[in-house]
């Protein structure tokens, strides 16, 4: 895939909100494309988390082991959203396995890759971070709020 | 070697001397390309005529096998077929003799019932001149009686005899009547196994023929199939030959490439030193490469990484030409000041 091809892409993911031309373009440049069939897992629950990933093509679903050991499906998610964030900003296990659920293609960021764009855009990886903050953040009031319903 | 800036990289990237070498580098690849793929399907190729040859030959020795126990089989039931027909005309020889002693025996039944009728008759007559002598009261009429009597038992026990020989030739007639039934059955039934044996004769000498015509043609195509495994074998020899010289065309190339343009290149990946940091060096890749390093690269651009570890960890380079004026990590990021622009006040908990 070509990188401006990947740049329009992540220009649609919440995830890249507010960043600049340049910073895309490398983004574009440090995202590696990952191709899964239908079925395929894309990492597993407990996996040690390195990557984020943003779907391009396809849908995903989020899945997690309950207490009683079956397989619940949590969310279903498809382009352009991302997952994977929370392993590279809190550096636990991955907290669920995610399952291709069509013929899907994503772009994989690695946290070494990450890195480099860090390096070289400090702003850039600033609202990178703001963003995953924001998605996290706006997550947090979702589950208060429906607390607070159940309360 | 000596280091070299992005932009005198970029430079040489674009000169014409450049262009010229990396098309023959490009062409002299894909002939090697083109030439190692051919000989894989040369050798494929082989491989598998080699091993449909063996197959031929096992199934060629496998079917000759099989014709010689159908030659076996067929001459088992010529063997057979002459044995049955010599029993059936024994059989039949025998039958005939029966068949007479039948015969015999019937018209021996037919005599004696013929006598015992004649005797019965003979009988009846008597037995009403007894009854009309027995009326007379006459002396001679007495006598005649009395030798009727006497001539009525010597008749009596003629027809008894006759009778019980009646009998006994009427077995006799049935007894041989079934020996030679049974004897007819005998000579069919050895003329139905003549019939099956000399078709299975006949059929298994066919199925010889066919199966040996059939390993023949096996045989054959055996032969033709090593005959062309012979012929791919010599091509295979000649395509890695020809491998040979174009990497060898090749390795001259790349020494052209490293002496002209001053750099490391080692067979798909151009390296110098970094002119502005001694720790980095820069590369080009001279192909496009998706999967197997941290990032995609394609041929041709120019990208950034740590001496220390070479491909193991490859930087993309800025974009200058994308860039947003240098502004992009200036302090005076117009984004930074919206993030941190106060808060207008919540409508619904302002106090008023």
């Amino acid at each position: 895939m070509e990188t401006q091809s990947k740049r329009e892409i992540l220009a649609a993911s919440p995830l890249f909100d507010n960043l600049l031309p340049a910073e895309l373009t490398m983004l574009a440049e440090l995202f590696s494309l990952r191709d899964y069939a239908a079925s395929d897992i894309v990492f597993n629950e407990g996996d040690v988390g390195d990557s984020v990933y943003v779907i391009a093509e396809g849908t995903v679903e989020v899945q997690r082991k309950t207490a009683q050991g079956k397989i619940a499906v949590i969310a279903t998610l498809d382009a352009p959203q991302f997952f994977g964030e929370m392993s590279l900003i809190d550096k636990e296990y991955r907290s669920a396995t995610i399952r291709a659920k069509t013929k899907t293609r994503l772009l994989q960021l690695t946290n070494e890759n990450l890195h480099i764009f860090a390096k070289n855009y400090r702003n850039g990886f600033t609202w990178v971070v703001v963003n995953i903050a924001r998605m996290l953040s706006s997550r947090l009031r979702e589950v208060n709020r429906r607390l607070s319903e159940k309360s | 070697m000596k280091p070299c800036s992005l932009r005198e990289v970029q430079e040489l990237l674009g000169s014409a001397a450049f262009d010229g070498w990396f098309g023959r580098y490009k062409g002299a690849q894909t002939a090697i390309e083109i030439a190692r793929a051919r000989r894989e399907d040369l050798l494929s190729q082989a491989h598998m005529v080699r091993y449909r040859a063996d197959l031929t030959q096992q199934s060629a020795d496998d079917k000759l096998f099989a014709a010689a126990e159908f030659e076996d089989r067929s001459a088992q039931a010529n063997a057979e077929f002459a044995s049955i027909e010599n029993d059936s005309f024994e059989a039949l020889s025998e039958f005939e003799g029966q068949r007479q002693r039948a015969i015999d025996a019937l018209v021996a039944r037919d005599r004696f019932e013929k006598l015992l009728e004649d005797a019965r008759q003979g009988a009846a007559d008597l037995k009403a001149r007894l009854d009309a002598a027995k009326k007379h009261t006459t002396p001679e009429g007495k006598a005649e009686a009395e030798r009727l009597e006497m001539r009525m038992a010597e008749v009596d026990a003629q027809v008894g005899y006759l009778a019980r020989e009646s009998t006994a030739a009427e077995s006799r007639r049935v007894r041989e009547d079934k020996i030679k039934q049974d004897l007819w059955l005998r000579v069919e039934a050895a003329w139905s196994n003549s019939f099956h044996a000399n078709m299975a004769r006949s059929e298994y000498a066919f199925a010889a023929r066919r199966t040996r015509a059939e390993a023949e043609q096996l045989f054959l195509r055996a032969a033709q199939e090593r005959k062309r495994v012979e012929q791919l074998d010599a091509e295979a020899l000649v395509m890695a030959q020809r491998i040979s010289e174009l990497e060898g065309a090749f390795d001259t190339l790349l020494e052209e490439g490293r002496r002209s343009f001053q750099c490391s290149l080692i067979r798909e990946f151009m390296y110098w030193p970094h002119a502005e940091d001694v720790k980095a060096a820069l590369t080009v890749p001279l192909i496009d490469e998706a999967k197997h390093l941290n990032i995609q690269v394609s041929a041709m651009q120019a990208y950034r990484l740590e001496r220390g570890r070479g491909l193991d960890f490859i930087e993309p380079l800025l974009d200058r030409r994308d860039s947003d004026g240098g502004g992009a990590d200036s302090a005076d990021d117009p984004r930074l000041e919206s993030f941190f622009a106060p808060m207008t006040p919540n409508p619904a908990t302002t106090i008023r």
